[in-house]
Protein backbone atom coordinates (compact mmCIF):
# COMPACT_ATOMS: atom_id res chain seq x y z
CA UNK A 1 0.00 0.00 0.00
CA UNK A 2 2.65 2.38 -1.40
CA UNK A 3 1.60 6.54 -1.32
CA UNK A 4 3.35 6.13 -5.21
CA UNK A 5 0.32 4.48 -6.89
CA UNK A 6 -3.31 5.99 -5.72
CA UNK A 7 -2.58 9.47 -6.21
CA UNK A 8 -5.04 10.00 -8.78
CA UNK A 9 -7.94 7.80 -7.24
CA UNK A 10 -7.56 9.43 -3.87
CA UNK A 11 -8.03 12.86 -5.22
CA UNK A 12 -10.56 12.05 -7.48
CA UNK A 13 -13.22 10.21 -4.69
CA UNK A 14 -11.96 12.93 -2.13
CA UNK A 15 -13.77 15.91 -4.64
CA UNK A 16 -16.66 13.06 -6.12
CA UNK A 17 -17.18 12.60 -2.10
CA UNK A 18 -17.00 16.43 -1.56
CA UNK A 19 -19.76 17.27 -3.90
CA UNK A 20 -22.13 15.31 -2.12
CA UNK A 21 -21.35 16.25 1.39
CA UNK A 22 -21.60 20.10 0.33
CA UNK A 23 -25.16 19.06 -0.07
CA UNK A 24 -25.89 16.55 2.72
CA UNK A 25 -23.51 17.83 5.53
CA UNK A 26 -25.14 21.07 5.44
CA UNK A 27 -28.23 19.56 5.39
CA UNK A 28 -27.50 17.41 8.36
CA UNK A 29 -26.47 20.40 10.69
CA UNK A 30 -29.72 21.97 9.99
CA UNK A 31 -31.62 19.13 10.48
CA UNK A 32 -30.35 19.06 13.65
CA UNK A 33 -30.87 22.27 14.36
CA UNK A 34 -34.38 22.20 13.28
CA UNK A 35 -34.58 19.38 15.77
CA UNK A 36 -33.18 21.03 18.65
CA UNK A 37 -34.84 24.49 18.39
CA UNK A 38 -38.34 22.26 18.16
CA UNK A 39 -39.17 23.31 14.44
CA UNK A 40 -39.73 19.22 14.23
CA UNK A 41 -41.96 17.50 16.82
CA UNK A 42 -41.11 13.63 17.38
CA UNK A 43 -44.06 12.85 14.79
CA UNK A 44 -43.05 14.47 11.70
CA UNK A 45 -39.42 13.52 12.06
CA UNK A 46 -40.42 9.67 12.85
CA UNK A 47 -42.73 9.77 9.77
CA UNK A 48 -39.99 11.86 7.90
CA UNK A 49 -37.47 8.81 8.90
CA UNK A 50 -39.48 5.83 8.36
CA UNK A 51 -39.52 6.69 4.56
CA UNK A 52 -37.73 4.42 2.80
CA UNK A 53 -35.86 6.76 0.45
CA UNK A 54 -34.91 9.04 3.66
CA UNK A 55 -32.93 5.70 5.01
CA UNK A 56 -31.43 5.35 1.97
CA UNK A 57 -29.98 8.72 1.47
CA UNK A 58 -28.98 8.80 5.38
CA UNK A 59 -26.78 5.48 4.48
CA UNK A 60 -25.66 6.94 1.45
CA UNK A 61 -24.74 10.40 2.89
CA UNK A 62 -22.66 8.08 6.11
CA UNK A 63 -20.99 5.89 3.56
CA UNK A 64 -19.68 9.00 1.50
CA UNK A 65 -19.17 10.96 4.56
CA UNK A 66 -16.89 7.77 6.21
CA UNK A 67 -14.93 6.93 2.30
CA UNK A 68 -14.09 11.10 2.37
CA UNK A 69 -12.80 11.00 6.30
CA UNK A 70 -11.03 7.61 5.33
CA UNK A 71 -9.14 9.47 2.18
CA UNK A 72 -8.08 12.87 4.11
CA UNK A 73 -7.08 11.04 7.23
CA UNK A 74 -4.67 8.80 4.70
CA UNK A 75 -3.49 11.54 2.60
CA UNK A 76 -2.65 13.45 5.82
CA UNK A 77 -0.99 10.11 7.97
CA UNK A 78 1.33 10.17 4.51
CA UNK A 79 2.39 13.28 5.38
CA UNK A 80 2.95 13.04 8.89
CA UNK A 81 3.70 9.47 10.03
CA UNK A 82 7.17 8.69 8.52
CA UNK A 83 7.74 5.00 9.89
CA UNK A 84 5.59 2.38 8.26
CA UNK A 85 4.77 0.39 10.52
CA UNK A 86 2.97 2.88 12.72
CA UNK A 87 1.48 4.30 9.74
CA UNK A 88 -0.02 1.00 8.51
CA UNK A 89 -0.70 0.18 12.34
CA UNK A 90 -2.67 3.47 12.62
CA UNK A 91 -4.22 3.23 9.45
CA UNK A 92 -5.42 -0.34 9.81
CA UNK A 93 -6.88 0.77 13.52
CA UNK A 94 -8.81 3.39 12.16
CA UNK A 95 -10.16 1.48 9.33
CA UNK A 96 -11.13 -1.04 11.87
CA UNK A 97 -13.30 1.62 14.39
CA UNK A 98 -14.62 3.66 10.58
CA UNK A 99 -16.06 -0.15 9.64
CA UNK A 100 -17.70 -0.88 13.04
CA UNK A 101 -19.06 2.28 12.98
CA UNK A 102 -20.31 2.19 9.74
CA UNK A 103 -22.21 -1.16 10.45
CA UNK A 104 -23.39 0.15 13.75
CA UNK A 105 -24.84 3.45 12.51
CA UNK A 106 -26.42 1.77 9.46
CA UNK A 107 -28.03 -0.47 11.84
CA UNK A 108 -29.73 2.38 13.59
CA UNK A 109 -31.30 4.14 10.47
CA UNK A 110 -32.78 1.03 9.33
CA UNK A 111 -34.35 0.08 13.00
CA UNK A 112 -32.52 -3.09 13.17
CA UNK A 113 -30.24 -2.26 16.59
CA UNK B 1 35.12 20.85 3.90
CA UNK B 2 32.93 17.89 6.17
CA UNK B 3 32.88 14.92 5.03
CA UNK B 4 28.98 14.17 3.90
CA UNK B 5 28.96 11.75 6.82
CA UNK B 6 29.14 14.63 9.69
CA UNK B 7 25.89 16.14 7.74
CA UNK B 8 23.72 13.29 7.40
CA UNK B 9 20.78 13.75 9.74
CA UNK B 10 19.53 11.88 12.52
CA UNK B 11 16.90 9.02 11.99
CA UNK B 12 13.60 10.75 12.69
CA UNK B 13 15.04 14.15 12.89
CA UNK B 14 13.78 15.22 9.63
CA UNK B 15 10.93 16.66 7.91
CA UNK B 16 9.21 15.85 4.52
CA UNK B 17 9.79 19.62 3.62
CA UNK B 18 13.18 20.48 3.69
CA UNK B 19 12.57 24.02 3.84
CA UNK B 20 9.98 24.26 6.64
CA UNK B 21 12.34 26.91 8.61
CA UNK B 22 11.87 29.23 5.71
CA UNK B 23 8.35 27.88 4.68
CA UNK B 24 6.92 31.81 4.70
CA UNK B 25 2.71 31.48 5.32
CA UNK B 26 0.59 33.02 2.62
CA UNK B 27 -3.65 32.92 2.80
CA UNK B 28 -3.51 30.38 0.60
CA UNK B 29 -1.52 27.53 2.76
CA UNK B 30 -3.23 28.90 6.09
CA UNK B 31 -6.41 27.98 4.12
CA UNK B 32 -4.80 24.64 3.49
CA UNK B 33 -3.61 23.45 6.91
CA UNK B 34 -7.13 25.27 8.68
CA UNK B 35 -8.79 22.92 5.96
CA UNK B 36 -7.07 19.80 7.18
CA UNK B 37 -7.61 21.15 10.62
CA UNK B 38 -11.09 21.58 10.79
CA UNK B 39 -11.61 18.14 8.88
CA UNK B 40 -9.72 16.08 11.51
CA UNK B 41 -11.83 18.49 14.43
CA UNK B 42 -15.29 17.33 12.30
CA UNK B 43 -14.30 13.55 12.25
CA UNK B 44 -13.63 13.77 16.30
CA UNK B 45 -17.05 15.20 16.77
CA UNK B 46 -18.93 12.57 14.27
CA UNK B 47 -18.96 9.79 17.01
CA UNK B 48 -21.13 12.29 19.16
CA UNK B 49 -23.28 12.92 16.03
CA UNK B 50 -23.53 8.75 15.54
CA UNK B 51 -24.64 8.68 19.14
CA UNK B 52 -26.98 11.53 18.62
CA UNK B 53 -28.39 10.42 15.62
CA UNK B 54 -28.80 7.18 16.95
CA UNK B 55 -30.80 8.29 19.89
CA UNK B 56 -33.12 10.62 17.95
CA UNK B 57 -34.03 7.60 15.83
CA UNK B 58 -34.59 5.34 18.95
CA UNK B 59 -38.50 6.47 20.05
CA UNK B 60 -40.13 9.18 21.87
CA UNK B 61 -38.25 8.74 24.96
CA UNK B 62 -34.47 9.22 24.00
CA UNK B 63 -35.61 12.09 20.89
CA UNK B 64 -37.09 13.58 23.73
CA UNK B 65 -33.91 13.21 26.30
CA UNK B 66 -31.91 14.30 23.59
CA UNK B 67 -33.51 17.12 22.53
CA UNK B 68 -32.94 18.61 25.73
CA UNK B 69 -29.26 17.73 26.04
CA UNK B 70 -29.12 19.59 22.49
CA UNK B 71 -30.79 22.56 23.72
CA UNK B 72 -28.78 22.60 26.68
CA UNK B 73 -25.33 25.19 26.97
CA UNK B 74 -22.34 22.01 26.41
CA UNK B 75 -25.00 21.05 23.51
CA UNK B 76 -25.23 24.64 22.15
CA UNK B 77 -21.62 25.17 22.23
CA UNK B 78 -20.85 21.48 20.68
CA UNK B 79 -23.79 22.35 17.99
CA UNK B 80 -22.20 25.63 17.29
CA UNK B 81 -18.71 24.50 16.86
CA UNK B 82 -20.24 21.82 14.31
CA UNK B 83 -21.84 24.42 12.59
CA UNK B 84 -18.24 26.77 12.34
CA UNK B 85 -15.97 23.84 11.46
CA UNK B 86 -18.57 22.73 8.62
CA UNK B 87 -18.82 26.01 7.34
CA UNK B 88 -15.20 26.78 6.90
CA UNK B 89 -14.39 23.06 5.90
CA UNK B 90 -17.53 23.34 3.05
CA UNK B 91 -16.51 26.69 2.49
CA UNK B 92 -13.06 25.95 1.55
CA UNK B 93 -13.72 22.75 -0.17
CA UNK B 94 -15.88 24.21 -2.76
CA UNK B 95 -12.87 27.27 -3.48
CA UNK B 96 -10.77 23.81 -3.22
CA UNK B 97 -12.91 22.32 -6.06
CA UNK B 98 -12.95 25.23 -8.12
CA UNK B 99 -9.37 25.53 -8.23
CA UNK B 100 -9.35 22.44 -9.23
CA UNK B 101 -11.35 22.88 -12.38
CA UNK B 102 -9.02 25.64 -13.09
CA UNK B 103 -10.86 28.23 -11.59
CA UNK B 104 -8.89 31.32 -9.93
CA UNK B 105 -5.36 29.69 -9.75
CA UNK B 106 -3.32 33.17 -10.19
CA UNK B 107 -1.48 33.71 -6.71
CA UNK B 108 -3.43 36.63 -6.45
CA UNK B 109 -7.10 34.88 -7.13
CA UNK B 110 -5.93 32.73 -4.61
CA UNK B 111 -5.02 34.82 -1.73
CA UNK B 112 -8.08 36.50 -2.33
CA UNK B 113 -10.21 33.45 -2.39
CA UNK B 114 -8.84 32.48 0.75
CA UNK B 115 -9.60 35.70 2.06
CA UNK B 116 -13.13 35.25 0.90
CA UNK B 117 -13.25 31.57 2.61
CA UNK B 118 -12.08 32.97 6.17
CA UNK B 119 -15.02 36.07 6.02
CA UNK B 120 -17.77 34.19 5.04
CA UNK B 121 -17.34 31.44 7.22
CA UNK B 122 -16.33 34.16 9.91
CA UNK B 123 -19.75 35.50 8.90
CA UNK B 124 -21.55 32.04 8.72
CA UNK B 125 -20.46 31.21 11.89
CA UNK B 126 -21.93 34.50 13.54
CA UNK B 127 -24.95 33.75 11.87
CA UNK B 128 -25.07 30.01 13.16
CA UNK B 129 -24.48 31.55 16.85
CA UNK B 130 -27.12 33.81 16.03
CA UNK B 131 -29.61 31.41 15.22
CA UNK B 132 -29.06 28.63 18.17
CA UNK B 133 -29.04 31.76 20.81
Amino acid sequence: MSASHTGFSDWFWQRATALVLIVLGAWTWVELVAVAKGWVDFNAWQEWNACIWVMAVRSFFVLVLLVHAWIGVKVIAEDYMRAFWIRMSFLASFLVVLSLGFIWIIMNIWGLS
Amino acid sequence: MPSSEEKRPVAGTTVLSPRLSIYRWLPGSIASVVHRVTGVAILILLPFYFWILSNLLGGAEKFACMVVVLMSSPGKIMLWVSGALLSYHLLNGIRFLLIDFGLGTSPVAMRNSAYMVFSLAALLAMTQGWVLL
